[in-house]
């Protein structure tokens, strides 16, 4: 995974300067319980997430004017889907999220595993470089081998958010989640292996917190792939490839060094049975962090 | 669709919680949002109080609690 820092602006006044970057703190004083979903934009005053909270941007900024605080548990994420949940991409949203894609499906039957979707979506409009494209979708490359891990995020995301990383807003389908992780593949002897389903891709994080308090994790990591289950005393089944990371931008005022757990990595390959093998971990993603804090 | 409980500014962390979890709340808000100030007033909202946030992000609907 690449971590691209921005100390883009120099100097005590930073800050001050960049203040409505974090929102107008209208959507209130939010504190996370469950697993909370976003349904727009939002602009917090301030953003709880205790341990066991969850908060899913699911394609939308967020901003907080004030704290964001993630305690040791929580979690801000657009992570994949696991293999064992099915693997499904995200489908494309509004106004950050591209599509991801969905992991490949296991099979009982022998032959190699099912590809990993390749993220998907329009180009910016705002893009003036070339149109983001998510990574391949891994291959079963074997008959009875680990599916591959999903391709990263958009290709080149740090160059194209060096330009654009104040506004996140470029359209739908702007950034494309990852691709989904292979499938693994099958040799059916006189028994009933099944190899693993690929992880889901992950997506795009975009938050602006003026102060980030992260004892937690904030993330777009690929799904893991699924372990091949059944039995397989003479054949083999693979593990299902990992999803694709995403791309997590955080915009703050807090010190690089303070921002805490940021990852976009590609989801672990599940195990193989009998001869089979694992899957390969996804690819990773990218981590931008503009800090006006040093 | 999910819910969201208010609760008034006096209210500790843990009794916010308490009653969010009761509630099968997935979070609490602290105080109306000046964003749904004008539908509270126009509803008459009371703190404490549920509202459910459709998938479009409107608020569809409110409970006092």
């Amino acid at each position: 995974m690449s971590t691209q820092v921005y100390p883009s602006v120099a100097g005590a006044s930073a800050g001050t300067i960049m203040t409505g970057i974090y929102g107008n703190g209208g959507d209130g004083v939010l504190s996370v319980i469950g697993t909370y979903s976003a349904t727009s934009e939002k602009q917090w005053q301030t953003l709880t997430i205790p341990s066991g909270g969850v908060y899913k941007p699911a394609g939308y900024r967020t901003y907080v004017k004030g704290t964001c605080t993630i305690d040791a548990g929580g979690s801000y994420n657009d992570n994949g889907t696991a293999g064992s949940a099915g693997g499904t991409g995200w489908t494309a949203r509004w106004w950050l999220g591209g599509a991801a894609g969905t992991g490949g499906a296991g099979r009982n039957t022998t032959g190699s595993g099912n590809p990993g979707g390749g993220s998907g979506g329009a180009s910016s409009p705002n893009d003036t470089g070339a149109a983001p494209t998510g990574g391949a979708g891994g291959q079963g490359s074997g008959a009875y081998l680990g599916g591959a891990g999903g391709g990263a995020a958009a290709p080149n995301p740090v160059v194209r958010a060096a330009g654009h990383w104040y506004q996140g807003r470029f359209g739908a389908s702007a950034f494309n989640g990852g691709a989904g992780g292979g499938g693994g593949g099958c040799i059916v002897n006189t028994d009933s292996p099944v190899s693993g389903r690929g992880g889901g891709g992950a997506g795009i994080v975009w938050l602006a917190a003026a102060t980030l308090a992260n004892s937690g994790t904030i993330s777009a990591d690929g799904g893991a792939g699924d372990n091949a289950s059944g039995t397989a005393t003479l054949g083999g089944a693979g593990g299902g490839g990992g999803g694709g990371g995403g791309i997590v931008w955080v915009i703050t005022n807090t010190p690089t060094s303070q921002c805490g757990v940021i990852t976009a990595n590609g989801g672990a390959g599940g195990t193989g049975i009998g001869s089979g093998t694992a899957g390969t971990t996804g690819n990773a993603g990218t981590v931008c962090i503009v800090s006006f804090g040093g | 669709m999910q819910d969201l409980l208010i609760v008034p500014p006096t209210w500790s962390a843990a009794e916010a919680t308490a009653l969010a979890v009761s509630e099968s709340c997935v979070a609490y808000l602290v105080g109306i949002p000046p964003v749904y100030s004008a539908q509270a007033a126009a509803e008459g909202w009371t703190i404490p109080c549920v509202i459910t946030e459709d998938a479009d992000g409107s608020i569809s609907a409110w409970r006092a609690v």
